[in-house]
């Protein structure tokens, strides 16, 4: 939208306060009703991925033999599994790893990106052509493979054995290093890009005419105006280390055995829907389906309320 | 303006169906007027030559182009062994080291070009098979440069010279087949037709091992002409430098043998096609069988001469749910049942459901004779260490829900390592340990932390440390197989991790004795209890059979007793002694005797499963009629 | 210009080394023990060090120094089997020249860029060359994704625009919520829902090419599952454009708004719609692994599936580096072309 009229400041009206980026996000974002929505829904779901774990402590050994793959029904919502296990406990303690792993992939990719996106963009030159070649070297490789021969490479393999800093790669852990590998390459790009407008900026070129140094012109002046890219990113990223786990689930290649996951869910679930058993693939791609529109909403309208072009007064 | 949206259309248009047009120019029936058997096959073939032969699939791809000197007969249950190339059952001395075997005298091998080409200069001639052929045969297998493991495994140590000889092939470079000309004393060919074999001890089960396709024979023009040089276009020749040789069959135009099929189409992890073999000798289907097997009709077709089919087309489907997909819609002629449609496929008293029924489809059952089971590493410290906790283990895991759930009951619970088919099974009698009682379970398990306390062997909190089990296998079975496993530990408190790793790296883990517990089982390759019970003799630790490292000195005795006494009360007697003493020490906890469960639409005629035969594709028969006019191909 | 031209191809060329980097790091620094993946665990220690040496994986990966010994002083004798092939005495001293040859140019790192850049890659098991696999399976993957992305664009262009004639109407909150739900079921769910559905209707269809038309329920299951993403962007695209001023000033002066639409706003919105669509066809050669697994189509998706399951390295980064290759050729052409004939964007 171009600045109208309305935007100017006049003398008929008292100088507004200064609002920041954020508070002034905050407050349409707390206006904005879907918005507010799917951060409750966001927030449930994490909720119940901590929840569930003290709710169904106690579903490793809730098999019954005796009731495998029954229909919903009073006693099971959602029916039971092959184990007749109840499919509502293992749906909602599936919400456990596809927190985590959003989270953590996230966690990793998003700080990755910036950090080299800032210093491309900030740098230049070598440290710029490095990076760049670096992740257009990784976004030619179609990201499915690069995920699929990583976890591959991951089996049976531990780092740092027998230390407090033992990290199993072959099951949750290589999932998210994988997952991290191949998705830093968004945010890296997005805030090279940014990086580069705001060099240009009066304060940066102020900064560096008064003698700062440039690590520190990066940390005070660039980087915290990077963040409402970053968690925008990690925001849509999570939709995408979400599906990511399901696919790899599917292939065989997702968590270890025994971790409820609704990746496994769906994978198992391949031969029962020709059969006529819908409710674990239900349960699965329902719980699946609010998480990612959640997040999806709540990530534009985070993106259009830190989008300094659209601010109204 | 409208032009470019019309042009637009028309692209979108194009690019749509091209596919289908090009698609449909590909699907052309080249079988007119043939008779055409169509099969999926799960795995890929990994080898065409007979000396590398070591898998299933394989083997049965190799059985409809290769033949070994003997066979089982296809009808008759128990196994009977009948001879295949041989005129008769060989003679053998009575010190049981030397046999003499006769060879049929005008088989003939498939045409091929490495015979040379008849007068027109086109068509490829053939000869008949000789006794040197199978010298050739049984040398390749012993040949260094060849990965040979199955066929190795058979004659290592027992034939007089072999291993001599596989020690002077590492002097030759691999591709210097002048090694075939070193003599072998304990394999001659006396005459044109007459081949010696001189063991270094008896061994019983020797017919038994010449049976498999791993010994058909193979020409020396074979090696001379396919292995020495390349086709280099335009029907011309030019030989391959020695060091660039390989010794072993890899391409279809490589296979010559006297099987009732050839070889013609051959991707490895695609297409396979075989085509009727012209100049097959006269073989006619047998004339008698088991006493139920005239009233299922399997032998409407006795006497007349076989194969029946022309041509068999296999594709390859890895995933269940297609390849079952693919029989449901005719596209294929049989099919496995994958085990999450079992129970809409079959009902609970195991009879074929009236809806599948009706569409012409039917059911048969096998029994395999085959064992799967949980292994334990013989060497691991903390197995060795407590034999109480292995037997806990075995009381602990239930069995029957195992089968029932996962394989939806379609198998047998085995109470000792022997497939109930076999001698001495019923004899030996159930394990103690294996049978499934909790409460059992829980005392064994104290005594085991006893045990191993007195080893040092529990951990920091003085209990027993974590278990780690693996399995071969990423696919959705072995992952419910797997959460099953945790399950029965966690019931007696034992904390167990789960690896699910590929088959390669299973084998490798295990190989290298760095495998805890891992899943594991054996298919027979012959009815003689030997078979299984050697795999626990100690001495096969170095040989590779042997991956539980099991070593029992008592057990080893009676073992190299039995080993050379051919079938006697005794002997029985003795392989009793065995199975009890694997009952007592539980170096593995059986988990399953499968049983297989096959779907045939009605125009597959005379389809009997053999337990240890392959190459029984000749005696199918498909009635290509009734199958168009059921909607098949 | 030509500096632009130029400096975009060196940056290309370095891609695409990265890319061969990136591959062969991948694949055999973590390949594990290829020789008993390939030979099976009860092969000797002689078997396996002869196939490694057969298909050159003895050599040292990326950097030979075995030559350095020889001119920094006597030979040592020459040690086990870990780097067989390249030792041995060194006789006399060999010149620099010699030295630095041997340090690069006698690695596996060498040996498999002169392999796949002269497209000499065969596979381990079967030893076909990639090339005659590729030309075998690509025609199928091809089959599924062309039609997939030529009918994908017409259908979602049509939505978008009919979604943004219509803004801020009904329609156009119902088209975008259905765009949006698209996105959010999972790719396999259509995968599974679509399959079951065509079982349950026409079992024939549901697997298989046994009839040629059997191939529109993967095209049909693509096209649907990526609608709901397309139709999003394409309406972000078309009503970017609508924002613009010159939009604007047509509709004051009285221009209908289809005519404006269809002669004006569409034909703008190709550029980026097509660059897209353009970056995308280096994967279209890979084909969906997931469609091709469910549905039995032999092509290069689901072979490259089973190559990696079947440690197949050779295979597995053949294929990897020729789509890499294309891509990045892929995107050279369009900046190239941009630089050429938008003349809005400058050169940096």
């Amino acid at each position: 939208m171009t600045p109208t009229a309305a935007d100017a400041p006049d003398a008929s009206r008292p100088e507004a306060p200064g609002r920041s980026l954020w508070s002034d996000a905050f407050r349409r974002l707390s206006r904005d009703r879907a918005a507010v929505a799917c951060f409750a829904v966001i927030c449930l779901y994490v909720f119940v991925a901590v929840y569930a774990q003290f709710r169904y402590a106690d579903f490793h050994t809730s098999q019954d033999y005796e009731r495998r793959n029954q229909p919903p029904s009073r006693a099971h919502w959602l029916g039971t599994d092959v184990f007749g296990r109840d499919v509502l406990a293992k749906t909602l303690l599936g919400a456990k790893v596809s927190m985590t792993v959003g989270f953590m992939a996230n966690a990793i990719a998003v700080p990755l990106g910036l950090v080299l996106g800032s210093m491309a963009g900030f740098f230049g030159r070598r440290v710029d052509d490095l990076i760049v070649w670096v992740y257009t070297t990784l976004a030619s490789v179609p990201s499915i493979i690069l995920l699929i021969a990583l976890k591959y490479a991951f089996q049976g393999l531990v780092l740092f054995r027998d230390t407090w800093a033992e990290i199993d790669l072959s099951g949750i852990h290589g999932l998210y290093i994988a997952l991290a590998v191949t998705s830093w390459i968004g945010t890296c790009r997005l805030t090279r890009a940014e990086t580069l407008k705001l060099k240009s900026m009066d304060y940066v070129t102020a900064a560096r005419a008064s003698g700062q140094g440039s690590l520190r012109i990066l940390l005070r002046h660039i980087i915290p105006n990077l963040f409402h890219l970053a968690i925008i990113n990690f925001t849509l990223g999570f939709v995408g280390a979400i599906t990511a786990e399901v696919i790899l689930s599917f292939l065989g290649l997702g968590v270890s055995v025994g971790t409820p996951s609704w990746g496994t869910m769906i994978n198992a679930a391949r031969m029962d829907l020709v059969v006529g058993r819908w409710w674990e693939f239900a349960s699965a791609v329902g719980a699946m389906f609010f998480i990612v529109l959640s997040l999806n909403i709540f990530g534009d309208r985070l993106r259009d309320a830190l989008d300094p072009r659209l601010r109204v007064g | 303006m409208v032009k470019f949206y019309v042009l637009a259309v028309l692209v979108v248009f194009g690019l749509v169906f091209a596919p289908v047009v090009l698609l449909a120019m590909r699907e052309r029936n080249e079988y007119e007027g043939k008779v055409v058997l169509y099969g999926s096959y799960p795995a890929k073939v990994k080898s065409i030559d007979p000396a590398t032969c070591g898998d299933t699939i394989s083997a049965t791809m190799q059985a409809n182009v290769y033949e070994p000197l003997y066979a089982y007969h296809y009808l008759k249950r128990p196994a009977e062994l009948i001879p295949c190339l041989a005129e008769d059952m060989p003679e053998v001395s009575p010190d049981g080291l030397t046999y003499t075997i006769r060879i049929l005298k005008d088989v003939k091998y498939a045409r091929n070009e490495c015979f040379g080409f008849e007068s027109d200069g086109r068509t490829p001639r053939t000869r008949t098979v000789r006794a040197e052929d199978f010298v050739l045969t049984i040398k390749r297998a012993a040949d260094v440069h060849i990965q040979t493991p199955m066929a190795w495994t058979f004659l290592s140590g027992r034939i007089r010279g072999l291993d001599e000889f596989r020690e002077r092939c590492k002097q030759y470079r691999e591709g210097d087949f002048s090694r075939y000309d070193l003599p072998v004393e304990g394999v001659t060919a006396v005459d044109e037709h007459t081949l010696r074999l001189t063991l270094v001890q008896p061994y019983p089960q020797m017919v038994h091992v010449l049976a498999m396709h791993s010994y058909s024979p193979v020409p020396r023009e074979l090696i001379d002409y396919h292995l020495t040089s390349e086709p280099a276009g335009n029907g011309q020749r030019r030989p391959i430098p020695v060091a660039q040789r390989t010794a072993q069959i890899t391409r279809p135009d490589q296979t010559v043998g006297t099987g009732p099929y050839i070889l013609t189409k051959f991707d490895r992890s695609g297409e396979i096609i075989f085509e009727r073999n012209p100049d097959y000798r006269l073989v006619t289907y047998p004339t008698e069988g088991e006493p139920s097997d005239r009233q299922k009709g399997l032998l409407e077709d006795a006497g007349k001469p076989v194969p029946f089919v022309d041509v068999l087309r296999y594709d390859f489907v890895p995933e269940s749910l297609p390849a079952w997909l693919g029989f449901l819609s005719r596209r294929y002629d049989t099919s496995a049942i994958p085990p999450d449609v079992f129970t809409s496929v079959i009902s609970p008293d195991r009879q074929l459901l009236d809806r599948w029924r009706r569409q012409g489809i039917e059911l048969v059952t096998y029994e395999e004779p085959s064992v799967f089971w949980m292994a334990f590493n013989m060497e691991d410290p903390v197995l060795r260490a407590s034999r109480s906790l292995r037997h806990a283990i075995c009381l602990a895991y239930d069995v029957e829900s195992y089968i029932d759930v996962l394989w939806n009951g379609r198998g047998r619970r085995p109470v000792n390592i022997l497939p109930d088919s076999f001698p001495g099974h019923r004899e030996a009698g159930p394990g103690p340990y294996y049978r499934y009682d909790p409460a059992a379970a829980r005392a064994k398990l104290e005594e085991a932390r006893r045990e191993l306390a007195a080893a040092g062997l529990l951990d920091a909190n003085g209990d027993i440390p974590p278990l780690s089990l693996d399995l071969g296998g990423l696919d959705e079975f072995q992952r419910r197989a797997g959460d099953f496993d945790r399950q029965q530990f966690e019931k007696i408190g034992l904390r167990v991790k789960i690896n699910l790793m590929d088959w390669p790296t299973l084998q490798q883990k295990v190989h290298n004795k760095q495998s805890q517990l891992y899943g594991m089982g054996w298919h027979a390759d012959y009815p003689d209890p030997e078979n299984f019970l050697q795999l626990f003799y100690g001495p096969n630790i170095e040989m590779g059979t042997n991956n539980t490292n099991y070593r029992n000195p008592e057990f080893d005795a009676l073992y190299e007793k039995a080993r050379v006494m051919n079938d006697s009360p005794e002997r029985l007697d003795l392989y009793v002694r065995m199975v009890r003493i694997l009952n007592e020490d539980c170096p593995v906890l059986p988990t399953l005797q499968p049983e297989l469960f096959l779907l045939k639409h009605a125009w597959v005629k005379n389809n009997k499963r053999h337990p240890f035969g392959y190459g029984n594709s000749k005696y199918i028969r498909i009635d290509a009629d009734l199958r168009r006019r059921m909607g098949g191909r | 210009m030509g500096a632009y031209i130029l400096r975009r191809l060196i940056q290309a060329a370095f891609t695409i080394f990265g890319v061969m980097l990136i591959t062969f790091l991948l694949f055999r620094l973590v390949a594990g023990d290829v020789a008993a993946a390939h030979l099976g665990p009860k092969v000797t220690e002689q078997q396996k060090r002869d196939w490694l040496h057969k298909h050159g994986y003895d050599k040292p990966k990326l950097i030979n120094k075995s030559l350095w010994r020889c001119r920094s002083g006597p030979a040592p004798p020459a040690s086990g089997a870990s780097t067989a092939g390249t030792t041995g005495s060194c006789g006399a001293r060999p010149p620099w020249s010699t030295v630095l040859k041997s340090t690069f140019l006698d690695t596996q790192f060498a040996d498999y860029l002169w392999k796949t850049a002269t497209f000499q890659t065969r596979s381990l098991i079967t030893n076909e060359r990639l090339i005659d696999i590729i030309r075998q399976r690509a025609p199928y993957s091809l089959a599924i994704t062309v039609p997939a992305m030529a009918l994908g664009w017409a259908m979602a262009m049509v939505v978008a625009t009919i979604v943004a004639y219509y803004r801020a109407s009904l329609i156009d909150y119902v088209g975008v919520f259905l765009a949006v739900l698209g996105m959010c079921i999972p790719y396999l769910a259509f995968i599974m829902a679509g399959q079951y559905l065509v079982f349950q209707l026409r079992p024939s269809m549901a697997f298989g090419l046994s009839n040629p038309f059997n191939i529109f329920v993967p095209v049909t299951i693509a096209v649907i599952a990526g609608l709901g993403g397309q139709v999003r962007f394409y309406r972000t695209v078309i009503l970017d454009e609508a924002n613009r001023d010159y939009v604007r000033t047509a509709l004051a002066k009285g221009l209908p708004l289809p005519a404006v639409m269809f002669k004006h706003i569409l034909r703008n919105c190709m550029l980026p719609i097509l660059t897209q669509l353009i970056l995308a066809i280096p994967f279209l050669i890979l084909g969906s692994l997931l469609l091709e697994s469910f549905f039995g189509i032999p092509g290069l998706g689901d072979q490259l599936l089973s190559a990696i399951t079947n440690r197949d390295e050779p295979i597995v980064s053949g294929e990897t580096y020729l789509t890499a290759l294309i891509y990045t050729l892929g995107v050279l052409l369009t900046d190239i072309s941009y630089a050429i004939f938008d003349p809005r964007v400058r050169l940096t």
